[in-house]
């Protein structure tokens, strides 16, 4: 058997993962000097430990002081490491704080949906197998944690298994729409709009949060004042929204070229996803119609994540279409 | 912004002047080297940051070691200063006593 000095496997497994410039500018000359350390001390066991113990700690401290900022896997892991202990947490707390199932499946989905898009705006990963593999791995840190251990001890091995392909499936399914949403190869979704996108869901979700301490704080679960207020809705919604959002967006985009009009337009067009949210909620037309007169403040605290995200998405897209109007001037 | 910082004065660090002054007192050295030479003020956590910095800066250079024969290891990079890293740790040195001067003035 051919003996390898210390460090060889860590170098190679470390070359092929990190970038090339760190890689030989501060990894490959600690592994150098580890090597020459443990040669330098010779057959001695004990200064050959200490030799070896020193120069792989000096290979850590390295790696811990500057691998996250230039390495892109070390980087994509922390990210997921991240990702799945922040949601892990939101959903501790939101199942200790309700039983409402909103709440407790926003607190599950949002960081799931959110991690591509953290992951792509990072710089860590781009192409649609690393998302999807991060996005998964977010998802499943968060059920080990989140919900206790991914296996029951006291069940059936079957129930289990069943249990776990469940939880693969759900975690796989919304992994894929977060990885859809941040993959999309198309100018719509280039850096700034991705940010913009990243940023109108960072404040859903911080609605949500203040909304869950709130309760926290002042007692138990009101139903109506948590009217589309998750994360989740907030996404779900927004989507539901968009054709018509889209309709009312192009027949504005006619008429007017200025991108501020179009931003005020992309505004107010969502605040429709509120009174949709309310009827979900179970009242009658009736029941909204008062909620729209005699809750005004509740209307615009519910609205206002709707209203962020409809002026980002005019704002955006007002571009694109001035663009296209300049190409193609309305005659008229 | 590399432009901009490239048209900048190069500083010098504190770490930074610790290795030039290594560098120029005891010659061309290893990054161990360094770090064993300057008694704790440099570490083996950020010896070969602050010399790649330094190298960008144009104040070293360094090269590989020759293989020496029997040799199993990686080769280790030994580093030495430049005119500009000379010329850059005499201008500081300079710098900083006169500031010490106005002070005292």
């Amino acid at each position: 058997m051919t003996s390898q000095p210390p460090g060889t496997r860590l170098h190679r497994w470390l070359a092929t993962r990190m970038d090339r410039a760190t890689f030989a500018a501060l990894i490959e000359p600690t592994i150098a000097d580890l090597q020459h350390e443990v040669e330098a001390a010779g057959d001695r066991p004990w200064p050959r430990r200490l030799a070896i113990a020193r120069g792989y700690a000096a290979v850590l401290r390295v790696l811990a002081g500057h691998g996250f900022a230039w390495g892109g896997v070390l980087r994509r892991w922390g990210v997921v490491a991240a990702m799945g202990l922040a949601g892990a947490l939101l959903m501790t707390w939101s199942q200790a704080l309700h039983s409402e199932a909103r709440i407790t499946r926003s607190a599950f989905v949002f960081p799931m949906l959110l991690t591509p898009l953290v992951l792509r705006l990072s710089g860590a990963a781009a192409a649609f197998r690393p998302l999807m593999r991060a996005a998964i791995a977010a998802g499943m840190l968060m059920c080990l944690f989140g919900q206790g251990t991914v296996f029951i001890p006291g069940a059936t091995v079957v129930l289990n298994i069943v249990r776990f392909v469940v939880l693969f499936l759900i975690v796989a399914f919304f992994a894929s729409v977060g990885v859809s949403a941040a993959a999309v190869p198309h100018t719509f979704f280039q850096a700034r709009r991705r940010q913009s996108i990243v940023a109108a869901l960072a404040a859903a979700s911080a609605a949500a949060c203040v909304v869950l301490l709130r309760q926290a704080i002042v007692g138990p679960y009101e139903p109506r004042t948590l009217v589309a207020m998750t994360p989740f809705f907030v996404t779900f919604l927004a989507v539901v929204q968009l054709p018509a959002f889209f309709v009312t967006f192009i027949v504005s985009a006619v008429m007017s070229r200025a991108t501020v009009a179009l931003t005020l337009v992309g505004a107010l067009c969502f605040p429709i996803s509120t009174l949709v949210a309310a009827r979900f909620d179970g009242g009658g037309i009736s029941e909204v119609v008062g909620y729209l007169r005699f809750q005004p403040v509740l209307l615009l605290w519910h609205g206002l994540p709707f209203l962020i995200g409809g002026a980002v998405f005019g704002w955006m897209l007002a571009r694109p279409i001035r663009a296209v109007q300049v190409a193609q001037p309305v005659v008229g | 912004m590399n432009e901009r910082n490239e048209s900048r004065i190069p500083t010098l660090s504190q770490k930074e002047q610790v290795v030039l002054d290594l560098l120029i007192s005891g010659g061309e050295q290893f990054g161990l080297e360094l770090v064993e030479n300057s008694r704790g003020a440099v570490g083996r956590g950020t010896v070969y940051v602050t010399l790649g910095r330094m190298e960008r800066k144009g104040f070293i250079t360094s090269e590989q070691e020759p293989p020496a024969p029997g040799a199993i290891g990686l080769p280790r990079r030994i580093y030495r200063t430049t005119p500009l890293g000379e010329r850059a740790l005499r201008a500081w040195a300079t710098f900083t006593r006169e500031l010490a001067w106005g002070g005292q003035a």
